[in-house]
C-alpha cells in the first residue's frame, strides 16, 4: 500500500467506533430498504400466484343434487374450463382438549380435485373412512391420531387422520376466514358411511381467464340454464371473478404500507449514511490539505476516498443483501400463516437487490464526496491551520441572538444549547432521521388504536354472551320455555335473518342485502347511530341501514322509503335511521323482528337466539361451558343445532385479522425504532467524539468528570426531545394516512381515525433513554483518558 | 519533606509512553523544586521531554514513577475530583494552540473556570476584569475566530488567571505567535508575577522569554542537563 493510502486507511480504521458506526448504519438502512423493497414487491404477487395454483372456482352453484352425469354437461359449455362437484357438509369433532367444535366438511370429488384445491402438508389424501385436516385451526391432532365426530343424526364416527392440508379458499364463502370453523376433508365414497346421499351439491366451475366479466356473466346464464335444464332448482348463484385470496384485502393494506414504509426507510437510511459519513470525513480535512500542501492532484485525492467509500458500500451490500431478502422471507411465512396464503420460497427478488445495490453504491459516494470536495477545494493554508476542534466555521451572531432569548437557563444549558445548534445541518439531517422514525413508530400505535376502535364497534352489535344457531326455523315461544328453565341463562332473544335485494329506480335488483329481524326493543344492541333513530316498539316497516347505503346512495335520508326484494316479494320500507357498522361495505339492515317474520311467513318462529347468561356465569368464567351446556342440551332433545358460539369467540376470531397487521405494524415499528435509535445513537456518539477535545480543555481548566457529563447529557436530550416534538407533529397526518390505507384496503371504506397516547409516550422513553445512552458513552470514554491525551486528539 | 515556600516539588520523576511494542521514556528521573513566586523557564532541544514534564506538574496526565507535591500535597493521591479541583483553583494552563472554546465568546471562555469552581455571584464581572487585565476588555463578545493569535492567547492567559491560580504553567505560549505578539505575552506574564506574586512555569524555545525568568532547567532526553540561575 502506498504511504497516503496507509495513513488514510489507519485513520479511518483507528476511529474505530465511527468505522462500525458508519458501516453498521450503512447496512441497517439498506436491509430495511431491501426487505421492505422485497416484500412490497413480492407479498401481492406471491398471494395471487399462491392463489392462482388451486384453480380457484371463478362460479358456484348450490343446487339440487346432482352426479358426474351434470359435470360433463357444464364441462360443455362455452367458455367453461373445468367443473367440479363438492359437498359441505357441517359436523362436530372433539378436539384435542375434550371440546365438541364445529367442523366444515368438503367432500372431495371422486375424481379427484382440480379445482379449489387443498396442498397436502404433511401425510397422505384418505382413503374410504378418512379424513384430513386443515392446518391451521390449532386442534391439537395430527397424522396418526383419530379424531370423533358427531353427525347431525347425532350418530358418531371415529376417522383415523391421514393427512394435514393448507385450504386457501377458507372464507372464499360464508364467513371470514378468521371465524371460520376447522375444516376436515372426507372422500365421496366414505358419503353413505356417513349417513350422506352419494350426491354433490356445490357445482364449482372454472371459465377462460381471457373472459371479460359481461362474457363471464353470459357463461354462467349457460350454466344456469343447462342446470335448470336437467330438472334441478338452484338456490345460490356465487360469481367469484375476478378470484382474489379471501384475505386479500389484509395483504393489499400490508403492501400499500409497505409501500409507505418503503419509502419512508430509503429517507431514513439516506439520512442516516449522509450523517455518519459526513462526520466521519470532517476529521480528513486537515489530512487532505496536507496532502495538497505536498502536490496531491485533487483528482488523485478524490479518487482514493472514492475507494475507501466503496470499501464501507462492498461491506454494508455484503452484510444486507443475503439478509435483507431471507429476513422477509422468514416474515412473509409468518404473515402467510396467519393470513392462509402461500408464500414463495427464499429468492432474491431482483429489483429489491438492484435498489439496494444503488443506494449501497450512489449514497455514500454523495454523502462523502461533499466534505471531500469542500476540503479539497479549501486553501492548503487553510486546511492546516484547522486545529480540529472546529471545522466548520459558524454564523454565531444569529445563534447568539437566539440563545440569549432563553431565559430562565444557567449558562451550561446555554452553552449546550449552543453546542447543539452549532452544526446546522448535521442537526436537521439527525432530526429528519430521528424524527420520521418517531412519526412512524409513534403511527403505528394510532394505527393499532383505530383498529381496536373497529373491533369495540363490532362489540356493540354483540352484547349477548352465546348465541345459537338453528338449521331450520324454531317456535321463539318454545326455545324461551326450554331456556327459563336452564341454569346459568339469564335471558334469551330471537333473531332472523333474511338476504334479500335492493330494488332501484328499475325495477332491478341493484344490491344483496343481508336482512337482520330484532325485537325493536332489545337491550342487546347498542346502535352507534350516524342519523335518525333505532327500531321502535310498534314500528313495522321501520327499517335501520348501515353506513353502506350512504356510501353508495348519499341521497338516501330518514323518512324515505326503500324497496326490498324478500322472500321473492317487493316490500316497501321507511327509513327511521342510519346505523355505523364495522365500516364495511357490505350492506346491513335491521328491521323489526315480527314484520320480517311476517313477510317470511314465519311467524313468530326463529333460527337464531341471543343468550344472556346468568352474572354468576360471567363472574366465574363459565360461558365457555355454558356455550356447551346449551349445544348439547338442544342436540339432545333432537334440535336441528348448526352452531352454537360464545360472543366473544367471535368477536376475537374477527379481530385475529386484525391482529395480524398490528403485528406486522408493529415489527415494522420496531425495525423503524430500530433504524432510528442507530442513527440517533450514532449522530450523538459522533456528536460527542468531535467534542472530545473540547471535553480535554474543559477538564483541563478544571471542569470534573461530573459537570463534563452534565453537559453532554444536557445536549442530546435536547436533540432528542426536539426530534420527539417535531416526530408528534409529523405522527398525526402519518397516522391518519395508514389508518387510511388499512381501513380502505379492509373495509373498502374509512372508518374512524383514532389517537392514543402509548406510541407517544413508548418512543419519548426511547429517545429519552438512547439520547442519554448515546451521549454517556463516548463521554465516559472521552473522561477515561488522561487530558494530554484528550487535548492531543483529532 | 517539602520546604514550607515550594509550590512544586518534583522528585525522580519518570514517564514512558507505551507504543506498542517500544516504550519511549519521555522523562528519565527529573527532580526539581518551584518557589512561591518564582519565574522559572524550562528549555531543551525538541523531543526532550518539556511538554511531558509540563502535564505532569499541570495535572494533566500521571507519570509512570516518582513523586509530585504541589503546595505539600502528594498529586498521585488525589481522586478525579480533587484533581479537578486542584486544576481549576491552583494551576492555570496556559496552551501553545491556545485551546480555547470555539462557539463561546472571550468572555465565556473566562467564565468558564468560574463556573466549573461552582461560583455563582458576579460570574462575569470577575471574567471581564481577568480580560480587562490582559487588555481585551473591548473584545468581550468576540468569539476566538474573530481575534488574532496574540489575543486569543491573552484571552487563554485571562482564562488561566482568572481563579488566582497559584501558579500559572505555560507550555510554549509564544510559539505559535508573531515576535511582536510574544513579546506582549511575555510581558503580560511577567506583569502577573510581578503585580500578584503569581509563581510562573514557562516552557520556551525562545532565550528572549528565557530571560525573563530567575532559573532556567535545561532538558536533554528526558533528564535535567543543567540548571541556570539568572539575576
Ligand atoms: N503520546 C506519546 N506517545 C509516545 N511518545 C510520545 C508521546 N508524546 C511524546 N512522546 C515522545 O516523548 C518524547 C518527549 O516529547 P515531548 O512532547 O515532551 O517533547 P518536547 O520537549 O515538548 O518537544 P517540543 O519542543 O518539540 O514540543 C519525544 O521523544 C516524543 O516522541
Ligand atoms: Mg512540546
Amino acid at each position: 500500500m502506498r504511504p497516503r493510502w496507509r495513513k488514510v486507511f489507519a485513520d479511518l480504521w483507528g476511529n474505530k467506533t465511527r468505522f462500525v458506526l458508519v458501516v453498521l448504519s450503512l447496512t441497517v438502512g439498506l436491509f430495511t430498504v431491501g426487505m421492505i423493497a422485497a416484500g412490497y414487491i413480492s407479498i401481492l404477487e406471491d398471494m395471487q400466484n399462491g392463489y392462482d395454483s388451486i384453480n380457484p372456482a371463478d362460479l358456484r352453484y348450490i343446487t339440487d343434487p346432482f352426479d358426474t352425469e351434470l359435470l360433463e354437461r357444464v364441462r360443455r359449455v362455452d367458455g367453461v374450463t373445468d367443473a367440479d362437484g363438492e359437498v359441505r357438509l357441517n359436523w362436530q369433532f372433539m378436539d384435542g382438549e375434550g371440546e365438541w367444535k364445529n367442523m366444515t366438511i368438503r367432500v372431495l370429488p371422486e375424481d379427484g380435485q382440480t379445482i379449489d384445491r387443498v396442498e397436502l402438508q404433511e401425510g397422505a389424501y384418505p382413503e374410504n373412512r378418512e379424513i384430513m385436516l386443515d392446518i391451521h385451526i390449532d386442534t391439537q391432532l395430527g397424522v396418526g391420531d383419530t379424531v370423533l365426530v358427531q353427525l347431525p343424526s347425532g350418530t358418531q364416527k371415529q376417522l383415523p387422520i391421514t393427512g394435514i392440508v393448507q385450504d386457501q379458499t377458507i372464507g372464499e364463502i360464508a364467513t371470514s376466514y378468521f371465524v371460520a370453523p376447522s375444516f376436515g376433508y372426507v372422500t365421496y365414497e366414505s358419503l353413505p358411511w356417513l349417513e350422506e346421499p352419494l350426491s354433490y351439491d356445490n357445482l364449482l366451475v372454472t371459465v377462460d381467464p381471457n373472459l371479460s366479466a359481461d362474457e363471464i356473466d353470459q357463461v354462467s346464464q349457460n350454466v344456469i340454464r343447462v342446470i335448470e335444464q336437467s330438472g334441478r332448482s338452484i338456490s345460490s348463484v356465487m360469481n367469484l371473478t375476478p378470484t382474489a385470496h379471501p384475505n386479500a384485502g389484509y395483504i393489499t393494506a400490508m403492501s400499500g404500507l409497505l409501500a409507505l414504509l418503503g419509502t419512508f426507510s430509503v429517507f431514513l437510511s439516506g439520512f442516516l449514511v449522509f450523517n455518519s459519513m459526513t462526520s466521519l470525513f470532517a476529521q480528513q480535512v486537515q489530512f487532505i490539505g496536507i496532502m495538497k500542501g505536498i502536490g496531491a492532484q485533487r483528482k488523485t485525492i478524490i479518487q482514493m476516498y472514492t475507494v475507501f467509500i466503496l470499501i464501507f458500500s462492498l461491506i454494508a451490500m455484503a452484510i444486507s443483501i443475503p439478509t435483507a431478502g431471507r429476513a422477509w422471507t422468514g416474515l412473509a411465512a409468518f404473515f402467510s400463516s396467519r393470513l392462509n396464503y402461500a408464500s414463495s420460497e427464499f429468492h432474491y427478488v431482483p429489483l429489491a437487490v438492484g435498489l439496494q445495490i444503488v443506494i449501497g453504491l450512489i449514497l455514500p459516494q454523495l454523502a462523502g464526496i461533499m466534505p471531500i470536495l469542500r476540503a479539497s477545494k479549501i486553501s492548503v493554508q487553510e486546511a492546516i491551520s484547522q486545529t480540529g476542534i472546529e471545522v466548520e466555521s459558524t454564523g454565531k451572531d444569529k445563534k447568539e441572538k437566539q440563545t440569549k432569548k432563553i431565559k430562565g437557563i444557567s449558562r451550561p444549558e446555554l452553552i449546550a444549547i449552543r453546542n447543539t445548534f452549532r452544526r446546522k445541518g448535521r442537526l436537521i439531517l439527525t432530526l429528519i432521521t430521528l424524527s420520521l422514525g418517531g412519526a412512524m413508530f409513534i403511527a403505528t400505535f394510532n394505527v393499532r388504536a383505530s383498529l381496536q376502535t373497529y373491533v369495540d364497534r363490532v362489540a356493540k352489535y354483540l352484547l349477548a354472551d352465546v348465541s345459537i344457531n338453528f338449521d331450520r326455523n324454531y317456535p321463539i315461544q318454545e326455545i324461551e320455555m326450554l331456556t327459563s328453565t336452564f341454569l346459568g341463562i339469564e335471558s334469551v332473544e330471537p333473531r332472523a335473518m333474511a338476504y334479500c335485494q335492493l330494488i332501484d329506480e328499475n325495477g332491478d335488483a341493484a344490491e344483496n342485502v343481508e336482512m337482520l329481524g330484532a325485537p325493536p326493543e332489545s337491550t342487546l344492541i347498542e346502535p352507534i347511530l350516524i342519523r335518525g333513530r333505532w327500531l321502535m316498539p310498534g314500528d313495522e316497516k321501520a327499517i335501520v341501514l348501515n353506513e353502506a347505503f350512504l356510501a353508495e346512495y348519499p341521497d338516501l335520508d330518514v323518512g324515505d322509503t326503500i324497496t326490498l326484494y324478500v322472500n321473492r316479494r317487493e316490500v316497501d320500507w321507511t327509513i327511521v335511521g342510519f346505523f355505523q357498522f364495522i365500516g364495511n361495505d357490505s350492506f346491513i339492515v335491521y328491521v323489526p323482528l315480527d314484520y320480517l317474520n311476517a313477510v317470511t311467513g314465519n311467524i313468530n318462529q326463529a333460527s337464531n337466539f341471543q343468550i344472556v347468561a346468568t352474572p354468576e356465569v360471567i363472574e366465574n368464567e363459565q360461558v365457555d361451558e355454558l356455550v356447551a351446556q346449551v349445544d348439547t342440551f338442544f342436540r339432545d332433545k333432537g334440535f336441528h343445532v348448526n352452531s352454537t358460539t360464545s360472543s366473544a369467540d367471535t368477536a376475537g376470531n374477527a379481530t385475529l385479522g386484525l391482529d395480524t397487521l398490528t403485528t406486522f405494524l408493529l415489527i415494522m415499528a420496531g425495525l423503524i425504532a430500530l433504524v432510528g435509535s442507530i442513527g440517533l445513537t450514532g449522530t450523538m456518539s459522533m456528536n460527542v467524539m468531535e467534542r472530545t477535545r473540547e471535553i480535554g480543555v474543559m477538564r483541563a481548566i478544571g471542569a470534573t468528570d461530573a459537570q463534563v457529563m452534565r453537559q453532554v447529557i444536557i445536549e442530546g436530550t435536547l436533540i432528542g426531545l426536539m426530534s420527539w416534538v417535531i416526530a408528534t407533529i409529523v405522527a398525526f397526518p402519518l397516522s391518519y394516512f395508514m389508518s387510511y390505507i388499512i381501513n380502505v384496503s379492509i373495509f373498502g371504506m374509512f372508518g374512524d381515525f383514532t389517537v392514543t397516547a402509548t406510541g407517544f409516550l413508548i418512543w419519548f422513553g426511547i429517545v429519552g433513554v438512547l439520547s442519554m445512552i448515546a451521549s454517556i458513552m463516548p463521554a465516559r470514554n472521552a473522561a477515561k483518558l488522561t487530558i494530554r491525551e484528550v487535548l492531543a486528539y483529532e | 519533606m517539602t520546604l514550607q515556600d515550594d509550590v512544586i516539588q518534583v522528585e525522580n520523576l519518570t514517564k514512558v509512553y507505551q507504543m506498542g511494542e517500544i516504550e519511549v521514556h519521555a522523562l528519565r528521573g527529573v527532580s526539581f523544586s518551584v518557589h512561591q513566586g518564582e519565574v522559572l523557564a524550562i528549555m531543551g532541544p525538541s523531543g526532550s521531554g518539556k511538554s511531558t514534564l509540563m502535564n505532569m506538574i499541570g495535572c494533566l496526565d500521571v507519570p509512570t514513577s516518582g513523586n509530585y507535591f504541589l503546595e505539600g500535597e502528594l498529586v498521585s493521591e488525589l481522586d478525579e475530583d480533587r484533581l479537578a479541583l486542584v486544576r481549576n483553583q491552583k494551576i492555570g494552563f496556559v496552551f501553545q494552540k491556545f485551546n480555547l472554546l470555539p462557539r463561546a465568546t472571550a468572555l465565556a471562555n473566562v467564565e468558564l473556570p468560574l463556573r466549573y469552581a461552582g461560583i455563582t455571584n458576579d460570574r462575569s464581572e470577575l471574567a471581564k476584569k481577568a480580560l480587562e487585565a490582559v487588555g481585551l476588555g473591548d473584545r468581550l463578545t468576540h468569539q476566538p475566530n474573530e481575534l488574532s493569535g496574540g489575543q486569543q492567547q491573552r484571552v487563554a492567559i485571562a482564562r488561566a488567571l482568572v481563579n488566582n491560580p497559584a501558579i500559572i504553567l505555560a507550555d510554549e505560549p509564544t510559539g505559535n505567535l508573531d515576535s511582536t505578539s510574544g513579546s506582549e505575552i511575555k510581558k503580560l506574564l511577567l506583569d502577573l508575577n510581578h503585580s500578584d506574586g503569581t509563581t510562573l512555569v514557562i516552557v520556551t524555545h525562545d532565550p528572549e522569554v528565557a530571560q525573563i525568568a530567575q532559573r532556567v532547567i535545561h532538558l536533554r532526553d528526558g533528564q535535567v542537563e543543567r540548571e541556570e540561575v539568572l539575576a
